[in-house]
């Protein structure tokens, strides 16, 4: 548990004269799961977007797995293993699981250039697959997200991250909009990536949502890491205080 | 059971749908007068209606990964005007002819960058490039008529147009199924479908799975006003004359028959197969109505009333479809 995944040190990110991130260092752990916390505005949703490539920081170095990288983009992001969920846009409703599973890494049995047949036959069995492993209770990869529910949606992106043997998982706001017994078993697959060995960063504001899974909090406050604690050294209601008060 | 799950099937996939409102129609209309599918008559269908599927197709494919192109009536009389203004001028026929195309490819990604680059919806960007590519047409004749070089267009013709001894079929018609076997290849085969797709449901989360979603625009930009501008070629060759007016309203048509096959105005549903069937389905249509004898004038009406009634038709469908999960 010991070996850094992610290393950041003095990550610095202004849009225009704002200062949306201030000398942020944070040091993330191998199969980890981490809680990002803090208020709308705080500065975690940057911090992410940097990890996932949609933003560059101003100044800061990134380390993975003991590397200095540079991520551009998506797609580095990807290719390093961070795979990133944002709330309600991991899935495109009007495709099948199948096609859902494998956006952007379509398995392919042709290939000219980067343009390439599907295996569909592939795609079929291996998605049905991914959605055993997390025990979703769906007879075929054919059915469209679209039918899903928001729980189901949230199974699927799991299986994926699980399928491709993702090493870092972010997810903004995991357990948004669900329903009790559907928030439960989005605990519980996470509770199997890491099990998996899948590092976790939640992003959320609703801090319940994300202690039962966490094993360490961070919070963040004007762009401020203001705390960094490890679940068994605090509680529900000190990380409260330090969000509300500061 | 199984018919349960014949009709989701049926019922999820609209141009089926739309299938069957084409059957019924051609099925009609030679009740009316059997001169419909007789020899002739069923040439000149043939003939006619690849020209509109190939602008549908390409139509389509753009609406899936969510964009428009309202510039394809345009670009369909542009293409010929050039070729065959480029080859009075002395230009080598089939020189002429590629470079016709190649500026049906550059209209095309004008029309992606314009988009893309100034965050525009393509609606408005390809209304804009639709008058002004109508209105080059119109400039490069001087509003004449230019003569058709009919020795110089002797190969292309035969490649083409011309019509295939003791068949119904043109050579045209070669070329139609061809191109559609590679774009059911290209949206329901391929990554590049995949992606198309996933672009046009949603954009964020296809960026987020490394998918370059501008690429795929452009890519889709550029095959539409592409297989316009095919079009526009086949039908000069075949009717040995370029006019600059031709195919005004073929964009609303393409449209029409896209939505009608089942495509989505909001992107990421549509088939090569229902927008191929949408277009035939106008132009049976549009001809069957002569052939009863009826006022042509009723055709509008007749496609308005047609695209009203699969949309709604098409959306309810869904709908239970969605319900019968397994």
């Amino acid at each position: 548990m010991s070996e850094s995944i992610i290393k950041c040190e003095g990550l610095n990110k202004w849009y225009g004269s704002i200062q949306a991130l201030k000398d942020v260092s944070i040091d993330i752990k191998k199969g980890e799961s981490v809680g990002l916390v803090g208020d709308n505005g705080a500065g975690k949703s940057t911090f992410i977007k940097i990890l996932s490539g949609v933003h560059q920081a101003d100044s800061g170095n990134i380390y993975f797995d003991g590397n200095l990288v540079k991520i551009n983009d998506a797609k580095d992001s990807m290719k390093l293993g961070i795979e990133t969920i944002y709330q309600d846009s991991a899935l495109a409703p009007t495709l099948s699981i199948a096609r859902n599973l494998f956006v952007g890494r379509e398995p392919l049995t042709l290939k000219l250039g980067s343009l390439g047949l599907l295996d569909r036959e592939k795609m079929a069995k291996e998605s049905l697959e991914a959605i055993k492993r997390v025990e979703l209770d769906l007879r075929s990869g054919d059915e469209l997200v679209e039918n899903l529910s928001g729980g189901e949606r949230q199974g699927v992106v799991i299986a994926r991250a699980l399928y491709f043997r993702t090493k870092v998982l972010i997810m903004d706001e995991p357990t948004n909009h669900l329903s009790v017994k559907e928030t439960e078993k989005v605990l519980r697959w996470i509770e199997k990536l890491k099990a998996e060995g899948t590092t976790c960063i939640f992003i959320t504001h609703n801090l319940h949502h994300v202690y039962p899974v966490s094993d360490r909090l961070v919070v963040f406050a004007r762009g401020e890491k203001i705390a960094d604690v490890q679940k068994k050294d605090t509680s529900i209601e000190e990380l409260t205080k330090m969000i509300v008060h500061d | 059971m199984n018919i349960r799950k014949y009709f989701k099937y049926v019922a999820s996939r609209p141009e089926f749908a739309a299938l069957t409102i084409f059957i019924v129609i051609a099925i009609t209309f030679y009740i009316i007068n059997e001169n419909f599918l007789n020899f002739r008559n069923l040439r000149v269908l043939l003939t006619i209606s690849p020209e509109i599927a190939l602008i549908a197709m390409g139509a389509t494919i753009l609406m899936v990964s969510g964009e428009f192109d309202l510039s394809v009536g345009s670009v369909f009389a542009l293409s010929g005007v050039v070729m065959v203004v480029l080859t009075n001028e002395g230009v080598n026929a089939h020189l002429a002819f590629t470079i016709a195309l190649l500026m049906c490819l550059a209209i095309g990604y004008i029309n992606a960058i314009i988009t893309i680059k100034f965050g525009i919806p393509s609606f408005i960007a390809t209304l804009g490039t639709m008058f002004m590519v109508r209105s080059v047409a119109i400039v490069i004749v001087k509003a004449d008529f230019p003569t058709f070089p009919m020795e110089e267009m002797y190969y292309l013709r035969a490649i083409f147009a011309n019509p295939i001894p003791g068949t119904i079929f043109r050579m045209s018609f070669i070329w139609f199924v061809l191109i559609t076997l590679l774009l059911i290849f290209y949206l329901h085969r391929s990554n590049y479908g995949n992606w198309c797709y996933s672009t046009g449901a949603n954009q964020a989360a296809a960026k987020a799975m490394g998918v370059n979603t501008d690429n795929v625009k452009i890519r889709n930009f550029i095959l539409c006003s592409f297989l316009a501008g095919l079009a526009g070629i086949f039908m000069v060759l075949r009717t040995r004359a370029a006019f600059p007016s031709v195919g005004v309203g073929y964009e609303l048509q393409a449209i029409a028959a896209s939505v009608i096959g089942g495509a989505s105005l909001f992107g990421g549903i549509g088939t090569v197969f229902g927008a191929l069937v949408g277009a035939f389905l106008l132009k049976f249509l549009d001809n069957g109505l002569v052939m009863a004898r009826l006022d042509v004038n009723w055709f509008r009406f007749a496609v308005g009333t047609l695209l009203i009634f699969a949309v709604v038709s098409n959306t309810n469908l869904r709908r239970i479809a969605n319900k019968m999960r397994e």
